[in-house]
């Protein structure tokens, strides 16, 4: 039998690492991007190093759909950003 | 065109590929694709009907596999000739054999002695070189393509590389494409294509988390990462591949050098030859044989028999038959042994004077057939015409061989085939069992994570086996009204309609197998079997068929062993065996009992269907019973056919046609398609059609998902039709009344029609061997044991409960009566049964209960049984005394305590058992009631509310009535109106329940007992009470259940 | 013996339907698992043919628009165990037999509480009005039992004043024996106490053995089974949410290894063993989720439990993703067998968390976290890593 001691303290939270953080962006027609705002600052997209596509739990509420951009931007800076197939929001995320 | 897609899975990779071939195929049509190669995992089990379907849309078919090697590592291999392909089915029969026969893996050095004509592609992710340049260890990359590049030699290995926008792809394919250059070997580019379609990859990422007994949500590993796994636009793919377009071109390339070989045409199966004695021919020798068997049937080869066998052979000899029917002999002769063996048969009578089995194809009205023990009916006598089944015109193909057997001789018969043929040379067709409705709920459940004991429920209760109408079952369902559009609900009734009809895996088919004279796997891979020392191909029947094989199939039939079993106790009764080939096959009396429908337990004819069809075509010959048993099929009934075909037969409907090139095929038959075989004719008369494209024309239409498929061949009906001056709208009608449904063909309605007649001629000469046999090889037929016995007693056959002095082990007969046997009784079972007669042959009679007990060390639930079936009535005229007295007698096994000790002091008064109880105790031990019927106790609650089923008899159309009894049949064709049948203590009453209603009653109407209300309907002969309302009689938990659902 | 029964029939159901009430009028037909078995735990009063115990399948069947409801035993014994310690404030003497039936001994308590009457209504009252308790009395429990299924809802029954008169029309079901028994009793027509009672025991035992006897005492009014008082139990827990529901291992042991190490932590855990975990989750779309593993020896740290959990964990199949998972260690047990001695590396634990713990109040939140894999071969880069409280 159990025995309802009260004993149970607050629920943790487990916090997740790394979590996408919104950008704005421009994308050209085929939805490759063209410039990234980044710190405050918009920045030219040079090239696309690799691209990428991850679609998950399409069963759940909320489905992950995402197209992956590896750009160089800014002389040299490598920065990987997404476009959520979903919103069509785009994000910045460390892979 | 710029690509072809080299790498492509169908369904038939089980569980890893979304897309039937059907699909595929048209998809790729309208791409632009002109090749396609199909290479699914470890196996062919698709390459013909893939080979086929792409030859007759127009697109070269490449064939090829993707192999499993030691490690898991995969490569693709692709056929580029006839040898290639050779080598091919070797390596994969050669990785079930000497492994796992599910999960193969090739030794990898076996390639090396295989690599002849095919061409090597280095795999996917999962190949040894991809993976290791994934992991940036490039020699050993290196050496592993290099091992590739020693076997298969210079110009037949690339490097596959593989652009799904995973992450990893980019870099992976930069160090292929380097390595390639370093070792002076191609790349090619591929799609790893596992469906038609993006919006199929759901059904993907499903059966991916299926194949590893997993939850969509514990699978993300095992999942692809993304949707882009499908079949693409070659422009796509040279977009995707634009810092390499050598690698696109590749594919070009290798599909042109694949060109040469065509898998529908370069197979050369050949059927063995039987060796026959020195100075025969195969056809002399098959004559000897046939004129040895007519002088000892019909005392010498006479004016008529010559005359006929000379007609035959000059049609055996001209479709080259005489090999073929050699063989059927030699098979026949082996299932002979097995009679002998059995104890069935006297080696000593003549072989076509008994024979172990019979043929179902054409051999029905051949003399030749008869002669060499394939047919049980003598064509002379009965002047069966030969030129339905066997005529001038060019055949599409040998015809198959389909041979009934009784149950127990078909099983020994296929083992010492084996024996006989070794495995190479003979193995057993494949099939390819299918996701139904029920089992594509509950593995997507699983997938989807919904409980599983309500998607049982739900694939229960879908009535008639369509994944497509599973949302409108919920809807109807109060539990999962509401769940339709709920999260995981709403992907079931999606994805479920999607998974219907998917292949699931493959196992071995009831009884086909194929000989050939050559090794099988130099044609087909070839594996294990489930049962120890069985192969089976990788191939099914329809694929089989159109590879030109000859298949032999052997099935069990219950009917057989029925009239077997029953002409034995006739000639121990009698001591005459009634020659079932030569009785009247024109007894008016036989058919008077068939067209008033006394068909119960009569093979073929005793459903409620056939009750209805019967009276009214009427049959009077053999002719009218194979039109009987034909009629009513799913493939009769989808246009309605069944009504029109009767109709015009009783003369009330004109016989009309869409156009005079239809007469030839149709008219036979009144102008209605009542055989498969018409419609083959209906495509070469009226389109044009060779044989062979007409046989695939009536196959596309049984072959799911197949709208593109059907689509494409109207266009070329309409086409052929034209150039013989049928009009489009003629046409089209004409190729309406084509479906997918089944139906027989027309030598095989034939065979089954001799075979219910014979039947027939049982149950109205012998009645009481016909029931005998019929509960002896239960389970069989429509019926529960009830309604049977209920029949028996309609007929003069009583029947008896067991008794532990007189029962044997099956029913035999006493008197004009059946006595139940000991396996009658819930679990009594064989080896408790013998024990018994054991102990009463050894020391005679029981006495007692406790001797009884003391002789037989039957265990206490079979003792209880016995008592509630009657078994002890001899001996203790009360059942509750007698399970009183066993239960205080009774010790567990190995205590070994005085049985026989006086136990007078523990017996005690019990309440009487009253009619209903032992009624009761009579259902639960037997299934059926002896000595009378439930409704007889039921009536009195009744008064005179419900009319009995014989008064049922003289109401008018019309007449308002309510009647009761147990339900003993429910059928639904096609969804449509549901057809019961309820039996009350003295007959039978049909019932027609239409959709309204049956929606409303459906829950009353699934239980045993029904009271129902409704009015009279008589059309055409019938007598149908339509349902209005209905009622649960009574709460009985022992009920018998009807025994179908369809 | 006098005996009072507290019958709450059909609890788990009207605790359902004060949890959803449009349960109501559905057939909601709630079952528990064990194992790969299904079977029913309860089913709304008048549900002809189904009777608890049956495997659903078969409840299924015999109640085709059944709605299954998977039983949330926890809550009922939650609520079922409040309603007991309300009883023991009346009585020193309560025993909880199953879900819904208690057994509370009267013997010198009229006086107590000043008659008879008083006491019964005490008593009712103990329970919520709205569960309807029934309550009958008899001289042992079986009695008792049937005096409270004669009682009306809300009622008290009994005690009968001729106790073999009382039970005689009453079905075989009734009695405590297996249904083997009981199903042969009514093949042989005996289908009320009376029928049994009116034979003599000699029979009765030679044709049921020792449980023969038993059947028949009760069946003549007789049993004189003790009552078992229930102990009062000590447990502690904890809980983690999930940010994304997960059905993979590793978060799920990651959560549970944290949670161990709170609670061991904990003042109340110091020196003491554990016998039992408890193991909770709630499930996305899905009943809650349970299992309980007993410790072979009692745990008295955070590794041997985690060991033993992750074990029993693996080889588990879990319903549907966790959103959040509950840890309850019970059983406790004082210092007992195992003295650990103090090393080093513990009285270092020690010193830091009592160093965190200066800080968390300051703070008045949890400042120091930890990263931690969690499904490093996610393709979902923030599925890969997580922050955790630390607990060292």
């Amino acid at each position: 039998m159990v025995k309802d001691t009260g004993a149970a303290v607050g629920t943790d939270n487990i916090r997740a690492l790394n979590r996408p953080l919104p950008l704005e962006a421009k994308n050209d027609e085929d939805g490759v991007p063209e410039t990234l705002k980044l710190r405050g600052r918009w920045l030219q997209v040079e090239s696309v190093v690799d691209r990428w596509r991850i679609e998950d739990e399409w069963w759940r509420e909320e489905p992950v759909g995402r197209r992956y951009y590896q750009c160089l931007v800014d002389g040299g800076q490598r920065v990987t950003v997404f476009q959520d197939l979903g919103t069509g929001r785009w994000y910045h995320q460390r892979a | 065109m710029t690509y072809v897609e080299l790498h492509c899975h169908s369904n038939y990779s089980f569980q890893d590929g979304a897309s039937f071939i059907n699909e595929l195929l048209p998809r790729a049509l309208d791409l632009g694709y002109p090749s396609l190669a199909l290479t699914d995992h470890d196996n062919l089990c698709g390459a013909m009907e893939f080979a086929r379907a792409a030859r007759s849309l127009g697109i070269q078919p490449i064939i090829g596999a993707e192999v499993t090697l030691k490690g898991g590592y995969h490569v693709t291999l692709l056929v580029e000739t006839r040898q290639g392909y050779s080598n091919l089915c070797r390596l994969l029969s050669e990785a079930r054999v000497s492994g796992d026969r599910r999960e193969p893996e090739l030794d990898p050095p076996a390639l090396a002695g295989h690599a002849g004509g095919l061409v090597l592609l280095s795999g996917c992710r999962r190949g040894e070189v991809a993976s290791l340049a994934e992991r940036g260890r490039m020699d050993e990359a290196q050496k592993a393509a290099g091992r590739y590049l020693e076997w298969f030699g210079p110009g037949n290995v690339y490097l596959e590389l593989q652009q799904n926008l995973v992450h990893g792809d980019t870099q992976r394919n930069r160090r292929l494409v380097e390595l390639a250059h370093r070792m002076g070997v191609g790349t090619v580019a591929t799609n790893n294509v596992h469906c038609h379609t993006r919006e199929r990859h759901h059904l993907h990422d499903c059966l991916v988390a299926i194949r590893h007994l997993k939850s969509l949500e514990e699978s993300h590993r095992e999942r692809r990462a993304n949707s882009e796994f499908y079949l693409k636009e070659p422009r796509e793919m040279a977009e995707l591949f634009r810092d390499c377009p050598e690698a696109v071109a590749s594919t070009l390339h290798i599909a042109e050098r694949c060109r040469a070989f065509d898998l529908t045409r370069d197979l050369d199966y050949r059927f063995p030859d039987y060796p026959v004695a020195d100075g025969f021919t195969q056809e002399s020798y098959l004559r000897h044989l046939c004129e040895r068997a007519a002088i000892r049937r019909y005392g010498s080869v006479t004016g008529r028999v010559k005359a006929r066998l000379d007609e035959e052979f000059r049609l055996v000899r001209r479709h080259n038959l005489a090999g073929f029917f050699l063989i059927y002999h030699d098979i026949i002769q082996l299932g002979r042994e097995v009679m002998v063996d059995l104890g069935l048969a006297d080696p000593d009578t003549p072989l076509e004077e008994n024979p172990p089995g019979r043929g179902r194809g054409s051999s029905v009205s051949m003399l030749v057939g008869y002669l060499i023990g394939l047919s049980h009916i003598d064509p002379i006598e009965f002047n069966l015409s030969l030129d339905r089944f066997l005529h001038d015109d060019e055949l599409a193909s040998v015809p198959d061989i389909d041979l009934d057997f009784p149950r127990n001789i078909r099983e020994e018969l296929i083992k010492r085939v084996h024996e006989k043929y070794g495995w190479e040379r003979a193995a057993l067709t494949g099939m390819i069992g299918t996701y139904k409705l029920k089992g594509a709920v509950r593995d997507l459940g699983r997938a989807l994570g919904l409980p599983p004991d309500q998607t049982d429920k739900l694939a229960k209760r879908a009535d008639h086996g369509s994944a497509s109408s599973l949302g409108r079952e919920m809807e109807a369902l109060p539990a999962f009204r509401d769940r339709v559009n709920a999260p995981g609900w709403r992907d079931l009734v999606r994805l479920a309609a999607e998974l219907d009809g998917f292949p699931k895996y493959l196992a071995q088919h009831p009884g086909g197998m194929v000989i050939g004279s050559n090794p099988l796997t130099d044609l087909v891979p070839v594996q294990p079997g489930a049962i120890a020392d069985r192969y089976v191909m990788q191939w099914d029947k329809d694929s089989i068929d159109d590879a030109g094989f000859v298949k032999i199939d052997f099935l069990a039939l219950g009917a057989l062993s029925q009239m077997q079993e029953a002409q034995g106790m006739i000639e121990r009764r009698t001591g005459h065996r009634p020659d079932l080939s030569r009785i009247d096959f024109e007894d008016r009396e036989v058919y008077d009992m068939l067209c008033r429908a006394d068909t119960i337990g009569i093979f073929q004819v005793e459903s409620a269907a056939q009750m209805q069809t019967i009276t009214r075509i009427r049959p009077r010959n053999l002719v009218d019973m194979a039109h009987e048993v034909a009629a009513v099929r799913p493939g009769v009934g989808a246009n309605d056919g069944v009504s029109q075909y009767i109709r015009r037969r009783q003369g009330l409907d004109p016989v009309t046609y869409h156009h005079p090139l239809e007469r030839r095929a149709l008219e036979r038959t009144h102008g209605i398609i009542l055989f498969q075989d018409q419609v083959n004719r209906l495509a070469m008369d009226v389109a044009g059609f060779s044989p062979l494209e007409a046989d695939q024309l009536r196959r596309a239409f049984g072959r799911r998902h197949n709208t593109d498929l059907v689509g494409v061949y109207w266009d070329r009906f309409r086409e052929g039709a034209g150039r013989r001056g049928v009009g489009e709208e003629a046409a089209w009608n004409i190729f309406e009344k084509f479906n997918g449904q089944y139906m027989f063909p027309e030598s095989h309605a034939f065979a089954f029609g001799v075979t219910a007649y014979q039947a027939s001629w049982l149950k109205r000469y012998y009645p009481l061997e016909f029931y005998t046999g019929l509960f002896n090889q239960q389970p069989m037929g429509f019926y529960n044991l009830e309604t049977l016995k209920e029949d028996a007693g309609r007929h003069g056959t009583g029947v008896l409960n067991p008794d532990i002095n007189r029962s044997q082990k099956k029913c035999v007969i006493e008197g004009d009566s059946l006595r139940l046997g000991f396996l009658n009784v819930a679990s009594l079972g064989p080896a408790a049964a013998d024990a018994v007669i054991a102990a009463r042959d050894r020391d005679g009679p029981f006495t007692s209960i406790a001797g009884f007990m003391e002789r037989t060390g039957l265990l206490l639930e079979a003792l209880d049984n016995l008592a509630d079936a009657g078994g002890f009535d001899s001996l203790a005229g009360d059942r509750r005394a007698a399970r009183w007295e066993i239960g205080i007698r009774y010790r567990p096994v190995n205590m070994q305590l005085a049985m026989a000790m006086p136990v007078i002091q523990d017996v005690v008064e019990l309440p009487g058992l009253t009619p209903r109880e032992r009624m009761e105790g009579e259902y639960r031990t037997l299934g059926l009631y002896p000595s009378g019927h439930i409704m007889g106790h039921l009536r009195s609650r009744l008064g005179d509310t419900a009319a009995m089923s014989r008064d049922v008899v003289d109401l008018e159309d019309g007449a308002p009535v309510t009647v009761a009894g147990l339900v003993v049949r429910r059928q639904r064709p096609r969804g449509k109106a549901v057809f019961m049948t309820l039996e009350d203590e003295v007959g039978h009453i049909p019932l027609i329940v239409w959709p309204k209603v049956y929606e409303r009653y459906r829950n009353i109407m699934r239980e045993p007992l029904l009271l129902v209300g409704g009015t009279v309907s008589r059309r055409e002969g019938t007598m149908n009470i339509v349902v209005s309302w209905a009622k649960v009689l009574a709460d009985v938990p022992v009920a018998p259940e009807a025994r179908s659902w369809q | 013996m006098n005996v009072a029964c507290i019958l709450i029939d059909h609890l788990p159901y009207k605790l359902e339907i004060q949890r959803d009430p449009g349960l109501v009028g559905r057939g909601a037909l709630i079952f528990q698992c064990r194992g790969s078995m299904r079977t029913v735990l309860d089913v709304p009063p008048d549900t002809p043919g189904v009777t608890p115990g049956m495997p659903l399948q078969e409840a299924l069947s015999r109640c085709r628009e059944g709605v299954p409801v998977e039983a949330d035993v926890p809550h009922y014994e939650r609520v079922f165990n409040h309603i007991l310690s309300s009883l023991e404030d009346w009585s020193p003497v309560v025993e909880g037999a199953g879900i819904g039936c208690a057994y509370v001994g009267l013997d010198g308590l009229e006086e107590t509480y000043g008659g008879h009457e008083q006491l019964i209504s005490g008593l009712l009252q103990a329970v919520p009005q709205h569960l309807e308790p029934r309550l009958g009395i008899g001289r042992g429990k079986f009695p008792a039992y049937l005096a409270a299924l004669s009682a009306g809802p809300g009622e008290a029954c009994g005690p009968p004043p001729e106790v073999r008169q009382f039970l005689a029309p009453f079905p075989v079901e009734v009695l405590p024996v297996p249904w083997e028994v009981k199903d042969r009793l009514r093949s042989f027509g005996l289908d009320t106490l009376g029928r049994v009672a009116d034979l003599p025991l000699g029979p009765i035992q030679a044709q049921f053995g020792p449980t023969g006897q038993r059947l028949w005492r009760l069946a003549r009014g007789t049993d004189d089974t003790p009552l078992l008082p229930r102990r009062p139990e000590e447990e502690l827990s904890a809980s983690v949410a999930f940010p994304v529901p997960t059905a993979n291992m590793e978060p799920l042991l990651m959560a549970v290894d944290n949670m161990l190490a709170g609670l061991f932590a904990r003042p109340e855990m110091r020196g003491r063993y554990a016998r039992i975990a408890l193991l909770e989750g709630d499930v996305l779309h899905k009943p809650p989720w349970r299992r309980r593993i007993s410790f072979k020896t009692p745990a008295g740290d955070r590794r041997r439990a985690y060991l033993v959990l992750k074990g029993a964990l693996e080889s588990a199949a879990l319903p549907g993703p966790l959103a959040e998972v509950r840890i309850t260690l019970k059983e406790l047990i004082g210092e007992a067998g195992r003295q650990e001695s103090l090393f080093r590396e513990v009285r270092r634990r020690d010193q830091l968390r009592q160093a965190m713990a200066q800080l968390k109040a300051a703070q008045e939140r949890d400042l120091i976290y930890r990263v931690r894999e969690v499904e490093p071969w996610s393709r979902i880069p923030e599925r890969r890593w997580a922050l955790i409280t630390y607990e060292p």
